[in-house]
């Protein structure tokens, strides 16, 4: 998110690139288009005229002709009746001052009385138009046919003026295009491009995000471009209010990310996130200074988060399997080595991390101080707090385990003693003596009894010591024997008072424990009492049952 | 009643007759002239130019009869005497052809005739000479 931030904001002041330079301008192509429309068309058209000018021209000639040779049929007649060639060839020669005519004859009954011209010199391709005749009447009788008058077209001279006619047509048909072409263009030009051109340019200069507006182009404020401008306008309203909201939205997300990041950073708690397989993915610097990983986060999964635990019974696989299938466990303990290699204790709670299916987010915290804590009070509970030996409770526990262990051949005694005389010292030298004399006591004991020996002060004046894995009962014998030698010595309680008291040792012997002390204790207890009976600073041995 | 009738048809037909007879116009030639009986076309061919040779070769000399002409040609080729000389003006003008020689009587036309072989006329029944012969006859 970080460089995703910058990337945005370097976005937001890169400054507006220059306007593209238009290759193709819109007016320039329209021009093209049209030219070229024009052209086509206009070839087409004049192509058309072309042919149809000739067929009509021809048209046009040949009834000219026709009137021309109905002009002179009567003197055509007349010489053709009275076969007077000079008059045939007056005719025939003022026929071929028509300079569209290529040859005219007069013919009297099939034999040619006149002909003037030669035949048409028409390039070869040219249509060769047929002759055309009319029939001569005798000027006397209608229905007398006594010749023919005959004139060939000169179709080499109709096609020139048919060609020239039409390019006169071409010609008009170009300049009509061209003027077209230009008058468009400029159209175009001054309805189109320029006021888009002064739009683009207004945009590139707008300062879009002050809310800043651009303004129709002067004379368009109702056309197309008119409304092409509002909808730009429209557009950058919109865009100036998302853009504001969107800025904003950025700024509280980043206050948000900067303050989880520290939360995250700075937290006295390990956290952390990790696959089912137990890889860590990501991790704050509260864990990496714990468990020694390197600070960046490792995507490779290099570390597995359960060989830092000590777990013998696999229950951290099992907490990851279950959180891992959308069942997470309460959070446990685990012992872990430190990177300094110290012990430490610490809460692991797994949960599936939303959004990310196979992920879970591990949160760990160091229990350490609260275990000592715990264990110190563990401790406290199986103490005396006087002696510092341990208290019934304690001998109790310790009973249980022995008991539970020694299930095999080797013996089990318990010693059971109380002070003879211990009131009466209580009495005459305080309560402090008392006590002080106890201390004296439970460190006097705990000299003469094996390291594995356990001392217990059970009440007042009541010790008890439970020895454990004797070879023979002459052992057990021995120690209480130096037990009440050893009691019998004087005590000095402070610096100018000694005392002296007994001690009555009962001896409890046994090869199967019982599993409560209680009865263990009962047995010793009443040796002790057959100890007191028999003299004080003796011991008895309880008989098994 | 029917004798009267017939002498009236007989009289009417008479005079119609005898005036008919005397209107006539005759075309003439020299008794020995080549030229036999004509059509019409072949005497319009003949007066109006178009014809001036004889089969046989002989050039044929035409007389038109200056008092008889409007008639003539009216009756030939149903044309008055303005259009045929008009006709005769145009190919005068610029060709090469000469109208028939005219003559003032019909006395004088039968005496060419008479005397050329190769000439024809035309003459008025009532003045035909027995000697000239009649090539063709027009009714009035």
């Amino acid at each position: 998110m970080g460089p995703d931030l910058t990337v945005a904001a370097a976005q937001a002041v890169a400054p507006i690139p220059p306007p593209r330079p238009v290759r193709r301008g819109l007016a320039v192509r329209a021009t093209l288009l049209i030219l070229l429309f024009g052209g086509v068309i206009g070839a087409v058209v004049a192509w058309f005229s072309a042919v149809l000018i000739e067929r009509t021209e021809r048209d046009r000639l040949n009834g000219a002709l026709v009137e021309l040779m109905s002009t002179v049929e009567r003197a055509a007649s007349v010489a053709a009746f009275a076969g007077d060639a000079q008059l045939a060839t007056e005719v025939v020669i003022g026929l071929l001052n028509n300079r569209s005519i290529a040859q005219a004859v007069i013919e009297d009954s099939g034999i040619v009385l006149a002909a003037a011209g030669g035949p048409d010199a028409s390039p070869v391709g040219l249509r060769q138009p047929l002759a055309l005749s009319q029939p001569l009447h005798s000027p006397f009788d209608d229905t007398e046919v006594i010749g023919q008058l005959r004139i060939v077209p000169a179709v080499e001279v109709i096609a020139r003026d048919a060609a020239s006619y039409s390019r006169f047509i071409a010609l008009i048909l170009a300049i009509e295009v061209v003027l077209i072409t230009l008058g468009v263009s400029w159209v175009v030009t001054r309805g189109v491009t320029r006021p888009i051109r002064t739009l683009s340019d207004d945009l590139h200069r707008l300062d879009a995000e002050g809310g800043a507006h651009v303004a129709a182009p002067r004379g368009h404020e109702h056309d197309e471009i008119g409304r092409l401008a509002e909808d730009i306008n429209g557009l950058i309203d919109r865009m100036a209010v998302s853009l504001v909201s969107e800025r904003r939205a950025r700024e509280l997300h980043a206050a948000a990310e900067r303050k989880w990041r520290l939360i995250f950073h700075n937290a006295e708690t390990g956290l952390c996130t990790i696959d089912a397989g137990g890889r860590l993915s990501d991790w704050n610097p509260w864990l990496a200074r714990l468990l020694n990983l390197p600070l960046r986060d490792d995507r490779e999964g290099r570390f597995i988060l359960g060989e830092r635990f000590v777990d013998a019974e696999g229950h951290f696989a099992h907490m990851l399997g279950e959180a891992a299938l959308g069942r997470p466990l309460p959070g446990a303990d685990f012992e872990c080595r430190d990177s300094s290699g110290y012990v430490r204790w610490l809460n692991v709670v797994l949960n599936p991390l939303e959004g990310s299916p196979g992920m879970l987010q591990g949160i760990i915290n160091d229990v350490t101080e609260r275990k000592r804590a715990e264990a110190l009070a563990r401790t406290q509970a199986e103490r005396d707090a006087l002696t510092g030996l341990l208290n019934r409770r304690g001998v109790e526990k310790v009973y249980g385990a022995a008991a539970r262990e020694s299930r095999e051949a080797a013996g089990l005694c318990l010693l059971m003693f109380d002070l003879d005389g211990f009131k009466a010292v209580n009495d005459t030298h305080g309560h402090e003596a008392g006590d002080e004399l106890l201390k004296l006591v439970a460190r006097r004991v705990e000299s003469i009894v094996r390291r594995s020996d356990k001392v217990a002060r059970i009440g007042g004046d009541e010790f008890v010591v439970l020895l454990e894995r004797l070879n023979s009962i002459s052992m057990a014998r021995q120690i209480a024997g130096k037990l009440v030698d050893l009691l019998a010595q004087p005590f000095a309680v402070s610096e100018s008072v000694l005392v002296t008291i007994g001690a009555s040792v009962g001896v409890a012997y046994t090869h199967c424990p019982p599993a409560q002390l209680a009865e263990l204790l009962r047995r010793a207890d009443g040796a002790m009492y057959e100890a007191k009976k028999g003299g004080k600073s003796q011991y008895r041995f309880a008989f098994p049952t | 009643m029917y004798r009267f009738l017939i002498i009236c048809m007989v009289s009417l037909l008479a005079f119609v007759g005898k005036d008919a007879l005397a209107d006539e116009l005759l075309i003439v030639t020299h008794p020995e002239s080549s030229i036999g009986e004509l059509s019409r076309q072949q005497a319009s061919h003949i007066f109006l130019g178009r014809l001036r040779q004889l089969p046989s070769g002989e050039r044929v000399t035409v007389i038109d009869v200056e008092p008889l002409r409007a008639a003539f040609y009216q009756r030939l080729v149903g044309r008055n005497l303005a259009e045929i000389n008009a006709y005769w003006a145009r190919l005068q003008f610029s060709g090469r052809t000469q109208p028939p020689l005219r003559v003032a009587s019909a006395q004088e036309a039968i005496e060419m005739v008479l005397d050329s072989r190769s000439a024809i006329a035309f003459v008025r029944a009532d003045q035909l000479d027995p000697r000239a012969r009649v090539v063709m006859r027009l009714g009035p």
